[in-house]
């Protein structure tokens, strides 16, 4: 049996599952198993399938994802979003367009705290959305906005994304990852906001007026709080004062006080903060599990090794490898979301740009930046369905709107790419790599 | 189908899965066996390695070699304890009097015979592999008797048995992944762990651990052990290609591995610069009482249970020191650290692999 | 099947859902026990990893039950109501026949031969952490027949977490 077998009907029969809307988790798990009965039979081919799902899934790390699932969930309802927009008002406030800028500092800062691209998406840019109409924001404009900057929070720590890629890459550093994230992370909120400087001149849209001093000391004096967990929970992890898991625990106890302190949670939003966590949860780890069958049966058949070959028989070159990659990882994302994404395309990529000289911490930004942009994109981006949904509006009015930030996002990922000081200085610089 | 039918043209291929990374010595070895095996049968087996834990941790990987699914796998010792209980033996402190008896008690054929009497639990033992004694290092207190793991947060290896072993000396377990010790070392969330030299170097915790104290209390081989379906298929003459491959690479002074891993040990004893950047090496005297004695003591005078932690009959390692168990007068003594009980039929065996040597 | 499915989604939803509050308190006593008690426990971290498995198990099950499981769906979508229909039955279909063959059957047979094998550190046998999987199964066998009976029919029988579920959008 050869590898470019087992590559055909693994692939062919994923992305056959995928396409006729099949769980992703069940395309994963099915697609596995059949690849494994072209080499074993039934009876062992089912045994390393469950012993690969329970076994993918039972880690003491892995646990960071569903608290910090959990945390960002109850801050979503515990009255943090609004303190966190406020606090952004004030530092963009003097820009034109400052609705827009306020909205993209809000995704950052908000997304540094939940994690969540979809969580800021919806949270900032729904409380956003009354003011900008009010002030007669072009309805795509202030849209594509929102889902532009959204994913931010997916580089800026903490965030689980990165742990499920530490996992998945056999154990790289979180603390050195999250700090990797800090840099890529607060350029693409830049980026965004200088597009956005760029179009609100355009539309002529009013800045904010100025606040007086006691209302810029009381602001910030209420965003403390919620800024402050984020400087503790990182903090902590890469100072090493506890792991991410317990980072995670930490988050969640933290919002949780603050919540209740802050009166936004009630005991039926408790209820339903714990069954949404529950699922999701239940939604990433069953993905997971499902792929690590997949990542023992690509590693059996030698399929990484075969890819790697081929990629290279392209061409040896660095550069074009690189370029080649990206494109494959924004073309994968168009229509995969970011969990699945880096459950499958971790094994596969690592190997080779690791032989090529990338850092494993590197190309973990890389990958979770294309993974940011994939989320902004027709057909299949979650962030790009909140943004939409909650500025009332469609996807064909936002598309156009969105294509400028895209092509911006486009070139910082190939700046990114290229210049790993960007990722690796500021983990280099704590002595973390 | 069984290997009668493998040709040089068709060749039975062997999986063979272990955890360790490309450069470890351990993982050259197993290429050098792969070689032998498939110099040795003419190219009729062939022996297809799958290093650095791509098809799982060493616990998955020793379950599916029992299922069928992998031949043959490299695993630490204690792991096989929870299928046969003997293996846990080689996990006891100070079993082992000093390297010579370690290597003649591995290569004995009592040894031998216990190795090759687990068809049972589904595996049989091909060969061991040594990466030499375990001892103490820590982010700056020396350990020269086990007072001074009083209070120290130790790391340990997720095995019952070493966590009882710890608790027995005094110091306080904490059981992490190895990848994490690091970073816990660095930031003190633990104050030092215990494995062979390798540690410092090839995982860089010389950097972050300024003693290493050569307490030596443990020499837990790894096992090369191969899946029964696999053994029973294999025809006499190509057991003894794969048993052989094996052996030769660890058999004794002149040839293979033991003798290779023996002489990088002693350069590193030889040599504190070849140990860490920064760290300090304490030399402490192999069967120095007052490292060895002691720990025994704690370990068979038994910590919180004392029951549950005695040295049996016949596992030694403490002769000279005066704190023989033996003479303990206690009947209640037969149970070693881990709650194993000495007489059962795997565990006799080992033993007397152990003791065989012992005696000569 | 309205009382059937309430049930499940209710039982499974709050077993994950106590699961998870009992990690994360195991996560802060692993904590406390090691900054305050200078004592850090060791129990914490082998019984977290047996609870993470058993709430994926368990979280996915009631994910199944309540349809949030992440697809692709904008393929389907361009379909008729009718071939939609049987696009939606297959795949719920083949949900069903995995669970049973696999996750079930599978996972079963994965759990007894590991019954006699004690883990590591609190010596429970492994088969009762693999034992987590074949149950979950069966709820997820049963909650595809509901849907695949849904698919056909078109109907839709509500579940009492209806309104949380467009908040489990993933990361
Ligand atoms: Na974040
Ligand atoms: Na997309």
């Amino acid at each position: 049996m050869s590898v470019l077998v087992a590559t055909l009907v693994l692939f062919g029969a994923f992305l056959l599952l995928l396409f006729l809307g099949v769980p992703i988790a069940i395309s994963i798990a099915v697609s596995a198993l059949a690849t494994m009965l072209l080499v074993l039979p039934y009876d062992q081919a089912s045994f390393v399938v469950m012993q690969k799902m329970n076994s993918g899934i039972e880690s003491f790390t892995l646990l960071a994802v569903p608290l910090f699932i959990l945390a960002g969930n109850i801050m979503n309802n515990g009255g943090i979003a609004g303190r966190l927009i406020r606090f952004a008002q004030l530092l963009t406030g003097r820009l034109p367009g400052s609705l827009a800028q306020t909205n993209v500092m809000g995704n950052m800062l908000f997304g540094a705290l939940s994690g969540s691209a979809v969580a800021a998406a919806a949270a900032i840019g729904g409380t956003m959305n009354k003011a900008q109409e009010e002030q007669k924001y072009p309805k795509g404009f202030a849209a594509a906005v929102n889902i532009a900057s959204a994913p931010t929070g997916l580089l800026i720590p903490p965030t689980a994304a990165f742990i499920v890629y530490s996992m998945i890459a056999g154990g790289v550093s979180i603390s050195a990852l999250f700090m990797a994230g800090v840099v890529p992370g607060i350029l693409m909120g830049l980026v965004v906001m200088v597009v956005a400087f760029v179009h609100a001149r355009r539309y002529d849209l009013p800045r904010s007026s100025s606040p007086s001093r006691g209302e810029v000391a009381r602001i910030t004096l209420d965003a403390l709080p919620s800024l402050l967990l984020i400087l503790l929970v990182v903090g902590g992890i890469v100072v090493g004062v506890f792991t991410a898991t317990e980072g995670a625990g930490i988050a969640v106890l933290y919002c949780l006080v603050l919540s209740l302190l802050y009166r936004g949670l009630t005991w039926a939003s408790l209820q339903r903060v714990l069954i949404s966590s529950v699922a999701t949860s239940g939604i990433i780890l069953f993905l997971i599990a499902a792929s690590s069958a997949m990542s023992w049966v690509m590693a059996y058949t030698g399929i990484p090794q075969a890819i790697s070959e081929a990629l290279l028989s392209v061409s040896g070159s660095v550069i074009v490898v690189f370029l080649l990659m990206n494109l494959i990882l924004l073309v994968i994302g168009t229509f995969m979301d970011i969990t699945p994404a880096i459950l499958i395309f971790t094994p596969i990529f690592l190997p080779i740009v690791t032989d090529l000289g990338m850092d494993p911490v590197h190309f973990g930004v890389v990958l979770i930046f294309n993974m940011c942009i994939g989320t902004m994109t027709p057909p299949v981006g979650s962030v790009l369905f909140v943004g939409v949904s909650v500025a009332r509006t469609t996807i064909e009015k936002v598309a156009p709107a969105l294509v400028p930030y895209l092509l911006a996002l486009v070139v910082l990922l190939l700046i990114v790419t290229f210049v790993p000081v960007l990722s690796l200085g500021l983990p280099g610089l704590l002595g973390l790599l | 189908e069984d290997s009668t039918a493998a040709t040089a043209e068709h060749p039975m291929v062997l999986s063979l899965a272990h955890s360790l990374g490309d450069t470890h010595p351990t993982s050259k070895a197993i290429k050098e066996f792969a070689e032998q095996v498939q110099e040795d049968s003419g190219g009729r087996l062939t022996v297809e390695i799958f290093g650095s834990g791509v098809l799982g941790s060493e616990t998955e990987v020793i379950e599916q070699v029992m299922a069928g699914v992998l031949d043959m796998t490299r695993v630490a010792s204690p792991g096989l304890g929870s299928y046969e209980e003997g293996f846990l033996t080689f996990g006891l402190p100070y079993v082992f009097e000093d390297e010579e008896h370690f290597y003649a008690a591995m290569d004995s054929p009592q040894m031998r015979e216990f190795f090759g009497s687990t068809q049972k639990a589904g595996f049989v033992g091909l060969t061991y592999y040594t990466s030499g004694a375990r001892s103490f290092y820590t982010r700056g207190t020396p350990v020269r008797q086990p007072q001074d793991l009083n209070g120290l947060k130790i790391r340990v290896q997720d095995f019952r048995s070493q966590i009882e072993l710890m608790e027995a000396l005094g110091g306080t377990p904490v059981v992490m992944a190895f990848g994490d010790v690091y970073t816990a070392l660095q930031t003190g969330i633990i104050d030092g762990a215990e494995s062979n030299e390798t540690a410092l170097t090839n995982s860089n915790h010389g950097e972050v651990a300024k003693e290493f104290s050569y307490t030596r209390h443990t020499m837990i081989p790894d096992m090369l052990v191969i899946s029964t379906d696999t053994w029973q298929r294999l025809t006499d003459a190509d057991r003894e290609v794969a048993d052989e491959g094996g052996a030769r690479l660890d058999a004794g002074p002149q040839g293979g591995l033991a003798h290779r891993h023996r002489g990088v040990d002693s350069r590193w004893q030889g040599d504190g610069r070849h140990l860490c950047r920064g760290c300090r090496p304490r030399r402490l005297p192999q069967r120095n009482p007052a490292a060895g004695g002691p720990v025994l003591a704690r370990a068979s005078a038994g910590g919180a249970d004392p029951a549950h932690h005695r040295f049996g009959p016949g596992i030694g390692g403490c002769r000279g020191d005066g704190i023989d168990p033996r003479q303990d007068g206690d009947d209640d003594g037969a149970r070693l650290v881990g709650g194993l009980p000495a007489d059962r039929h795997g565990v006799s065996r080992a033993v007397s692999g152990v003791h065989a040597v012992r005696a000569r | 099947m309205t009382r059937v499915k309430t049930v499940m989604t209710t039982v499974l939803g709050w077993l994950a859902a106590f699961l998870l509050i009992v990690m994360a308190f195991l996560v802060l006593f692993q904590v406390f026990t090691r900054y305050v008690l200078d004592d850090p426990a060791s129990f914490t971290e082998e019984l977290v990893r047996y609870f993470l498995i058993w709430t994926g198990f368990i979280g996915g099950a009631y994910a199944f039950v309540t349809r949030q499981h992440m697809a692709l769906v904008f393929v389907r979508d361009r379909f008729g109501e009718g071939p939609r229909r049987w696009l939606m039955a297959f795949a719920d279909g083949l949900v069903l026949v995995f669970a049973l063959v696999v996750i079930v059957i599978g996972g079963t047979q994965l759990a007894i031969g590991a019954w006699g094998h004690p883990s590591p550190l609190l010596g429970v046998p492994r088969g009762l952490v693999y034992a987590v999987a074949p149950v979950a199964g069966l709820f997820i066998v049963l909650a595809q027949v509901i849907n695949v009976w849904e698919d056909v029919t078109g109907k839709r029988i509500p579940n009492p977490h209806d309104e949380t579920a467009d908040e489990g959008a993933p990361l």
